[in-house]
């Protein structure tokens, strides 16, 4: 993801920003800040953590 | 690699701790063969394969390895991080996560500046941001968005029309048809596309550490100054000393002094620029093109310190401006092309070897077109706007006007960036390199 992308400007900077200022201590905003930065960080491939999601869904409900 | 970095940073602290400076070395010989070699795998692999198959043609196939986004970057924070340690100028951070979280922040993980540990570690514990701060934070996010949406985008949209796109000159396959390309470009043509190139970089990486440095006040984060008007500098030791000020001083304290600095020597003053250099072009990116690059700014520097430096400051400023300003220039050709016969092509068609005219019809078009985005971004790498600011907010009349103003410029450019944005597709990220 890059800073001048709509998603960002629009979508995660001001839901980081709420997030932040909803928080009350110090641990839970770096809690927050470390989240936001491992969701920036695969940029346009977001998706890759659904995928994971979806394996660790899939492996859970597995009959084995 | 934080994590082994974490791990390493902390075995240097019990080495420094219980007094084992041996500890302490195999602690810091450890981070950097994971981080130098982590860095190398995923950036030079493919580099040295391609080098190597070229001189002797083995391997037969070149490893294609995605690079991980802003890994220079990281790497160079978690470098410091961990020789800081060493030195004993901050503590090793205890907990993993919060080392994760000041290495991966989004706001400067990807183009920078390069932040310190040290700068920030107690800011990672105590934070709080002002209502000014954020207000301040707020107005630079918006700034630095409003000259790479507006202007950086446009200066790019122009270099990539004059001068082919940086992926179209890039793909070899395609090389007889970009050279025939450039071939017949006018003279001028070749003039204005990499004066474009140039404000486009400049205007695209400050206003990322704009945005960087924008976002971390709005939480308390106090980044330091990436940029300081670097075009205005009168000699090539000054220009670097404005451009890319995180990664210059990461060069200047880790590698320049450890090498033993000025303080060796002219013949190991010269062998200790010649690293640095050396180094600065490589780590722009893997190609060759970077490399000399960087050498080619290390014999401008090496010159001034010789003898061309105390001349450059006895002459008028015009003329060392103007020096410093032609070297970029061409500088910024150099950075341009990773195909040397693209370089020659255009630098050859500056000074009319392709045998084309000076102008054409279609170049006066584009340059009428585009005067408006030129001389905007010409007067956005000054700092006449700020100084202007200044003036009007200490004038008892101005004052009330221009603050009054300042209320409204941020979500004016916010707006007109995301207009900008909406309405043109090109919105490239120059950094995938880096």
């Amino acid at each position: 993801m890059v800073f001048s992308n709509l998603f960002f400007l629009f979508v995660f900077l001001p839901l980081n920003l709420l997030c932040y200022s909803l928080a009350k201590t110090i641990r839970t905003r770096n809690i927050i800040m470390l989240m936001f930065s491992l969701f920036f960080m695969p940029g346009e491939n977001q998706y890759m953590y659904f995928f994971w999601l979806e394996w660790r869904l899939q492996i859970g409900s597995s009959p084995v | 690699m934080a994590l082994a970095d974490w791990f390493f940073a902390r075995l240097i602290q019990k080495g420094r701790d219980d007094g084992k400076m041996s500890l302490s070395k195999v602690g810091l010989i450890g981070a950097l063969i994971v981080s130098l070699g982590l860095l190398g795998t995923f950036k030079y692999t493919g580099f040295l394969a391609e080098t190597f198959h070229q001189l002797t043609g083995f391997p037969s196939v070149i490893p294609q390895i995605a690079l991980p986004i802003g890994i220079s970057f990281y790497t160079f924070q978690l470098i410091s991080y961990v020789v800081d340690v060493y030195r004993g100028e901050v503590e090793a951070q205890k907990k993993f996560w919060l080392l994760l979280m000041y290495v991966s922040l989004f706001h400067q993980c990807i183009a920078g500046p390069i932040v310190r540990y040290q700068d920030v570690s107690r800011k990672i514990l105590c934070r709080k941001a002002s209502r000014e701060e954020i207000s301040r934070g707020i107005s630079r996010f918006c700034t630095g968005l409003a000259k790479k949406a507006l202007l950086a985008n446009s200066c790019g949209a122009l270099a990539d029309t004059l001068l082919l796109s940086d992926a179209v000159a890039s793909n070899a396959a395609s090389l007889s048809q970009n050279l025939a390309t450039l071939q017949a470009r006018p003279v001028l043509s070749l003039w204005l596309g990499v004066l474009a190139f140039m404000f486009q970089i400049y205007l695209d990486f400050s206003a990322y550490s704009d945005m960087a440095i924008g976002m971390g006040l709005m939480i308390g984060f106090h980044y330091k100054e990436n940029f300081n008007y670097p075009y205005l500098s009168r000699s090539v030791s000054e220009f670097w000393r404005r451009w890319h000020i995180s990664l210059g001083s990461f060069f200047r304290d880790y590698v320049y002094i450890p090498l033993g600095g000025n303080r060796r020597g002219l013949p190991r003053t010269i062998a200790n620029l010649f690293i640095v250099w050396f180094l600065t072009g490589l780590w722009h990116g893997a190609s060759w093109n970077f490399v000399l690059w960087g050498l080619y700014f290390f014999v401008f520097i090496a010159v001034e310190r010789l003898f061309l430096g105390k001349l450059l400051e006895r002459i008028p400023a015009v003329f060392s401006h103007l020096y410093l300003l032609i070297i970029v220039f061409f500088g910024w050709a150099i950075f341009r092309f990773r195909q040397p016969v693209l370089l020659n092509t255009v630098l050859g068609g500056m000074f009319g070897a392709n045998g084309n005219p000076l102008t054409s019809f279609e170049f006066n078009t584009i340059f009428l077109n585009h005067i408006f985005f030129l001389l905007a971004a010409a007067i956005a790498t000054t700092p006449l706007l700020k100084k202007l600011g200044e003036r009007c907010s200490n004038g008892l009349r101005t004052a009330y006007v221009y603050n009054t103003v300042q209320l409204f410029v941020p979500p004016l450019l916010l707006l007109l960036s995301t207009a900008a944005l909406v309405g043109n597709s090109y919105n490239p990220f120059l950094y995938f390199q880096f």
